[in-house]
């Protein structure tokens, strides 16, 4: 393979840089999910609220790990 | 840039909420258990600071305005999740190695049932639905918080694909 030049290298940087293609957009892409202002009283009275359930329920599925485990002989 | 997104008040506020979260859970989970759990508010302060600088980190990236601009909460769910998997700081004092009871069934599985509590509340404030998961999917989820290597980005896509399964959107069509 020929050993491209600097001024060669720059052309293919002009060329895969190229706002136009898609690739430039692929390369800056971010995933920009917002929400609103954060509630530490609302997240604690949610929290309270459904605690007795999660554990309840976790609990319960924990038991699936009886269920699922392979004794050594 | 992470320091200037969350100011130490915040942090602070951060912190006393998580730790009244982290304190109802163990009240909860306490009642008839044997061996007493507890916050160790050490270990807390380690994953509260490492969740926002991870948040930090990702506002500043993923958010054309980072100062301004809120991550939502699946972010919160995923990095808390992330960070009280690595530092447990739900404990057991009670279980020395010369005068505690030793073997109860859950105790092993603490941190992670409330990193999925945690998560969970975060996800319907989210939502604005509250909803429970399927026992398979509780045990999914503990199975792979305990034993698999789940990483942020990772937990960031299923807690995704739980608040759009919440909110009704179609994951696949």
């Amino acid at each position: 393979m020929a050993m491209k030049t600097r001024d060669q290298i720059a052309a293919i940087y002009t060329e895969v840089a190229s706002k136009e293609g898609l690739l430039y957009h692929v390369a800056h892409a971010r995933k920009d999910n917002t929400d609103k202002d954060y509630d530490g009283q609302q997240l604690r009275e949610i929290a309270q609220e459904r605690v007795k359930s999660d554990i309840k329920k976790l609990r319960d599925a924990a038991g699936t790990f009886r269920e699922r485990s392979l004794p050594r002989p | 840039m992470v320091g200037a997104l969350f100011t130490e008040e915040e942090i602070k506020g951060r912190f006393l909420d998580f730790f009244e979260i982290a304190q109802e859970f163990c009240e909860c989970y306490n009642e008839g258990a044997p061996t007493l759990v507890e916050v160790d508010p050490a270990l807390l302060y380690m994953v509260v600071t490492a969740t926002y600088d991870d948040i930090g980190r990702y506002k500043a990236y993923h958010l054309s305005d980072p100062v301004h601009q809120r991550s939502n909460a699946v972010k919160r769910a995923a990095y808390a999740t992330k960070w009280l998997l690595h530092f447990d700081p739900l404990i057991f004092p009670q279980m020395g190695h010369i005068t505690g009871p030793t073997g109860h069934t859950h105790d092993a599985l603490a941190n992670a049932m409330f990193a999925i509590h945690f998560s969970l509340a975060n996800l319907q404030q989210f939502t604005s639905e509250k909803f429970d998961l399927s026992k398979k999917m509780y045990y999914d989820l503990m199975y792979d918080l305990v034993f698999r290597q789940l990483n942020s980005d990772a937990l960031i896509l299923i807690y995704e694909m739980i608040a759009d399964t919440a909110l009704g959107n179609k994951l696949i069509e």
